[in-house]
């Protein structure tokens, strides 16, 4: 007898589905488990799936030395059950379901097909273990995250639950009204209760009160249970034949009560902001959800960019042109600064320039915001690279030309230093979850109508996480001329007419297509997206 | 026997999710900027509404206000028509002259008269009338 292996009485022998092993359980099988040690909250999960055709799910009822440690049904695709226990020593698992079946040509009474089971011990778990509930992971771009369907389950490992006080974790709901209801069970208690805002935002639960009864002893298990009151609708995910709830990210554990306290603000601001704002009032007790900023009011690129209004911009600055802004600034902002999930940088200047750069984004990441920066992609060094690298940073980066010539006419003669620069960045963010997230931003003008194709090709180039078009500011009839890497730019003639405009929108679907890069207009701006366009997933 | 009808289509107009009753534009709303060159209500905004210190008291202003008001009902606010770059601004006007010049077609001949003596000064005329309009 193999001491190592749990499976008693009841088993089939090992098979393979596709390259993946399982093995049938009859009506009842056993599971031994010896030398468990010391007596601790532990947890039985079983890898399991049903081929029942057209009935409901069987049931599997569990007992531990006679015990009972509950129930539960084996759903359709392999899914992890958990059954929590205490115990140490050596513990017999008695497995037993409601019914069995015969394939045909198959004399043998089959119960459900088992990949997996074994015993863990909560306390020594480094990572969560997802039970029941889950979809694979996913990314959508800006978190990876696993959509949950109406019910979840997950342990939570026992040493880091213990230690730390508050669990955190992103959420997206695609309702807009925070009519979705995540509720949270944590070791059998109710510990939240969160009207879930629209799109992204992260949740701080306080696991305090499961904390006190770990002191008393080993007799609760840190199982999270999550449950949402309504699906994302059907209709708005045909094509995904999925029970879907919400999206959930990474769960990460932390002892910040001011991060704790904030993320409580937000959610009811972003909530509130909401209301405020469908039923029309003007006086409003909300505070934005998206915070425009001003880091650092110099550039590097001198004489200005032949479409800047550099002077124009500083004049308006006046006293303030020189004002410093930077982490204290920011947090002194107080109910804008909490509110906000985005802040977006809205300088006439290079915000890379700023010598407190890394300390500005750790604040912002650490206080769960994504911050957007726009960039000349003249200031990649290593400082700068550091301070960008693993931080939910949006990167605009302004190049609008795609060959050294007709960059000389929009900037400077510096091409040749960008792309290496930039390659560095895209090699760096790789080894951290890539972020910044990249976006490529050309402004179409009459200077560099022809550079769009080869711009595709740059943005494939660097895995540009999306290539944007942005509009030549409209200023009626702008008397801007300047001449530039033997090039004379006029304002108001660098502007597309919509012929043109739509001629290039059609090249840019197109490109789009043969070089698998995605495009984000900021022509549409203001539109906001129709929930039956929103892509559901990406598996 | 008849058979029964297919089922009505589930409607996908997002009015489940909440997805409806929005202002002509949710920037002033949503967004804020405390910028080194003034307090702007949108990303296009032009002018500034206040002094970068004054953020706190002009995120309730009577000029927001008052963009807020118009934006609320469907309409562009005299200060969004100050902010002609931007693109709800374009869209909506591009809109709103469709519309005019669709109606033209039918125009009694005082107005034909009008639409001339308008293109006689360079259309400063529609635009100043336009301006006390939306005013």
């Amino acid at each position: 007898m193999d001491m190592s292996s749990p499976y008693g009485q009841g088993w089939f022998d090992w098979e393979k589905q596709d390259i993946v092993p399982f093995r049938w359980m009859s009506r009842e099988a056993d599971l031994h488990f010896r030398g468990l040690g010391l007596p601790d909250a532990r947890c039985l999960y079983i890898v399991a799936r049903h081929l029942f055709a057209d009935q409901p799910s069987p049931k599997l009822e569990v007992f531990a030395d006679g015990r009972s440690l509950g129930e539960a049904l084996i759903p359709a695709q392999f899914t992890i059950l958990f059954f929590p226990f205490t115990a140490g020593g050596d513990v017999s698992i008695t497995l037993r379901l409601d019914r069995v079946h015969s394939a045909p040509g198959d004399g043998r009474a089959l119960g459900v097909m088992v990949q997996e089971a074994d015993v863990i011990s909560v306390n020594t778990l480094e990572r969560p273990v997802y039970g029941a509930g889950w979809y694979d992971w996913e990314t959508d771009g800006t978190y990876s995250f696993r959509w949950m369907g109406r019910r979840s389950e997950v342990v939570l490992p026992g040493k880091k639950a213990q230690s730390r006080r508050y669990l955190t974790f992103p959420v997206f709901s695609d309702f807009y009204d925070s009519s979705q209801i995540l509720t949270l069970s944590y070791g059998g208690r109710p510990v939240a209760e969160w009207p879930v805002i629209h799109g992204w935002g992260f949740y701080s639960c306080d696991l305090a009160p499961l904390q006190d009864r770990w002191k008393g002893g080993f007799d609760v298990i840190p199982l999270l249970e999550l449950r949402v009151n309504k699906l994302y609708p059907a209709k708005y995910h045909a094509e995904d034949g999925r029970e879907l709830g919400v999206r959930i990210g990474l769960l990460e554990f932390h002892d910040d009560e001011a991060w704790h306290a904030d993320s409580a603000f937000f959610r009811e601001n972003a909530r509130k902001n909401y209301e405020e704002m469908r039923a029309g009032r003007t006086e409003l007790q909300s505070f934005p959800q998206s915070l425009g900023i001003d880091l650092f009011g110099r550039c590097n690129i001198s004489p200005p960019c032949v479409y800047c209004l550099w002077d124009r911009m500083k004049e308006m600055e006046g006293s303030h042109v020189d004002t410093v802004v930077d982490e204290s600034t920011l947090e002194s902002y107080g109910p804008f600064f909490r509110s906000a999930r985005f802040l977006v940088n809205c300088s006439f200047g290079e915000p890379l320039l700023h010598p407190r750069l890394g300390e500005i984004l750790k604040v912002c990441a650490d206080r769960k915001k994504v911050v957007e920066l726009s960039s000349n992609g003249q200031a990649f060094t290593d400082r700068t690279i550091k301070a960008l690298v693993g931080k939910p940073v949006n990167l605009y980066i302004s190049l609008d030309a795609a060959t050294r010539e007709t960059y000389a006419k929009i900037r400077n003669d510096r091409w040749d230093d960008i792309i290496p620069s930039l390659v560095k960045l895209h090699e760096e963010r790789k080894k951290a979850g890539n972020f910044p997230r990249i976006f490529l931003v050309f402004i179409p003008m009459r200077v560099n109508a022809g550079d769009l194709e080869e711009y595709f090709r740059l943005a494939r180039r660097i895995e540009a996480d999306k290539l944007v078009l942005r509009p030549l500011l409209f200023l009626g009839k702008p008397k801007i001329q300047r001449d530039r890497g033997g090039y004379h730019f006029d304002y108001a003639q660098e502007m597309l007419s919509r012929e043109e405009l739509e001629a290039l929108f059609k090249n840019a679907d197109r490109f789009s297509r043969q070089y698998g890069v995605t495009v984000a207009s900021q022509f549409d701006f203001g539109k906001t997206e129709h929930p039956s366009a929103a892509k559901a997933t990406a598996p | 026997m008849k058979a029964k009808s297919a089922a009505k289509p589930a409607a996908i107009d997002g009015e489940d999710l909440g997805y409806s009753g929005f202002p002509l534009c949710r920037e002033p709303w949503e967004n804020y900027y405390i910028l080194r060159r003034g307090i702007l209500p949108c990303c296009y905004g032009n002018p500034i509404i206040g002094q970068m210190p004054e953020y706190a008291e002009v995120w309730n202003s009577a000029e927001i206000q008052e963009i807020r008001r118009y934006l609320s009902q469907g309409k562009l606010s005299p200060y969004c028509l100050k902010s002609p770059g931007c693109p709800i601004v374009q869209r909506v006007l591009a809109q709103n002259e469709e519309v005019a010049g669709s109606r033209s077609k039918n125009l009694p001949r005082g107005t034909v008269v009008l639409k001339a003596v308008n293109r006689l000064f360079f259309r400063l005329p529609g635009k100043i009338w336009r301006a006390i309009k939306y005013r």
